[in-house]
């Protein structure tokens, strides 16, 4: 276990940098003083670094290319797996008793929420405690398990209820993304994200839930009541 | 009940970055960092190297976090990465503490480096977290409070402590006693 009292290595790095404030600068000498390590701010000059090596400079090269080029090689098939798992699922919905397609293992649901990066093309998935800005563009799955019904609704830091998906029958077990994708806007502190399911859900019992969750000090963490079972994502907003 | 508001635009505002100035003046920061954690000299240059070309994939959060913190984060998952590869317990030198757990870390799946929508499903139904091995790394081996390392990773201090929480069953007896 690491002694807690000593100066991790990357506050050191970052005070050699001169990448702390003065006064996180200060404190950090003060400890390293204290513990009589003061000399842990001089390193041994590293050679080899007043030019990037060209081998290292052509494999940047080459994976700007590649990165490019499967960028442009999913610039459609981003777009269109997005429109044809829409049209799918409205497919499968309509003609397909649900019982047919249901995962029956008792899988648990689960929800993800995409952030587009650079591009349209590219993404990430974001986990749970994440950070977020305004104007981030975000898209939104889920994966119903072996629930009849889902919907996905969220909740901010000013007490809004969004809905992002009413209430409606789980079409498949598998992953279903929502057909379009939001910004974020500029209520603060979070945005919490609500994967509900259960055997029926109304709108007429869950938009009052909501409401009340919204309007609590703690509604970033309560639990959504109800009988329904809920899936929670939170991303962070508080200003870095 | 707000109307959800759609978009069709989509955002484009690449972070431009220098890879020549940032190896300039942080290669030999992530030299000493893979050095300290491989305990190799020519591994340690190798993975140095693949910092750099995975910083590529991480321009934006360039944005958020200063070089020194996201290069560091990077060639700790590097270094996690060809420890795992090497299988080498116990037997590099370095001046980590709590080497076994470092070793034990490594182990663990990180689904970090695939990418696609086959990437982005097994993060999200299976494996550990991105980062979660990185995170414990920061805070049980390197030291950093809850708060430096929630600075570092770019989470808030409860993501932190949830995804070391997530860690803590699956290392057992290795699992620090200092609770997160």
């Amino acid at each position: 276990m690491k002694r807690r009292d000593a100066v991790p290595e990357l506050l050191v790095e970052r005070l050699r940098l001169g990448e702390l404030s003065s006064q996180e600068a200060a404190r950090v000498r003060e400890r390293l003083a204290r513990a009589d390590e003061l000399d842990r701010l001089r390193v041994p000059d590293e050679p080899g670094f007043s030019r990037m090596p060209d081998a290292l400079r052509e494999r940047l090269a080459r994976t700007r290319e590649r990165e490019a080029s499967r960028r442009r090689h999913a610039s459609r098939g981003w777009s269109l797996a997005v429109t044809a798992a829409s049209f799918a699922t409205m497919a499968l919905v309509l003609a397909l008793p649900t019982a047919g397609l249901r995962d029956k293992g008792g899988e648990a649901p689960a929800l993800v929420v995409y952030r587009q990066l650079t591009t349209q093309r590219d993404h990430e998935a974001l986990a749970d405690g994440a950070r977020a800005r305004p104007g981030d563009l975000l898209q939104l799955g889920y994966r119903p398990g072996s629930e009849r019904a889902v919907a996905i609704y969220s909740i901010d830091g000013r007490g809004i209820v969004t809905t992002h998906l009413g209430p409606t029958r789980a079409a498949a077990a598998n992953e279903q993304r929502l057909p379009t994708a939001f910004r974020l806007d500029d209520a603060p502190g979070f945005e919490r994200f609500l994967l509900v399911t259960g055997d029926e859900l109304a709108e007429a019992a869950l938009v009052p839930a909501l409401r009340t969750l919204a309007a609590r000090p703690d509604a970033r963490t309560a639990p959504l009541v109800g009988p329904w079972r809920v899936v929670s994502l939170t991303l962070d907003k508080a200003p870095p | 009940m707000q109307d959800l508001e759609r978009v069709d635009e989509p955002r484009d505002d690449r972070i431009a970055i220098d890879p020549e100035s940032l190896y300039r003046r942080y290669g030999p920061m992530v030299l000493r960092r893979c050095r300290r954690l491989l305990g190799d000299e020519e591994r340690a240059r190798d993975a140095m190297q693949d910092v750099f070309v995975e910083l590529l994939s991480h321009r934006e959060a360039l944005s958020e976090r200063a070089p020194s913190s996201l290069l560091w984060v990077i060639a700790t998952r590097v270094c996690l990465n060809r420890l795992r590869s090497l299988r080498r317990r116990r037997e590099t030198t370095g001046e980590v503490a709590d080497r076994a757990l470092l070793e034990a870390l490594a182990e663990l799946p990180d689904t970090s480096e695939r990418t696609g929508a086959r990437g982005l499903l097994t993060r999200l139904f299976g494996g550990e977290p991105e980062s979660s091995r990185v995170i414990a790394v920061l805070h049980h081996v390197d030291g950093l409070t809850l708060e430096e390392t929630a600075a570092a990773v770019g989470l808030s201090v409860s993501g932190v402590r949830k995804r070391l929480r997530g860690l803590r069953e699956r290392l057992g007896a290795l699992w620090p006693m200092e609770d997160a």
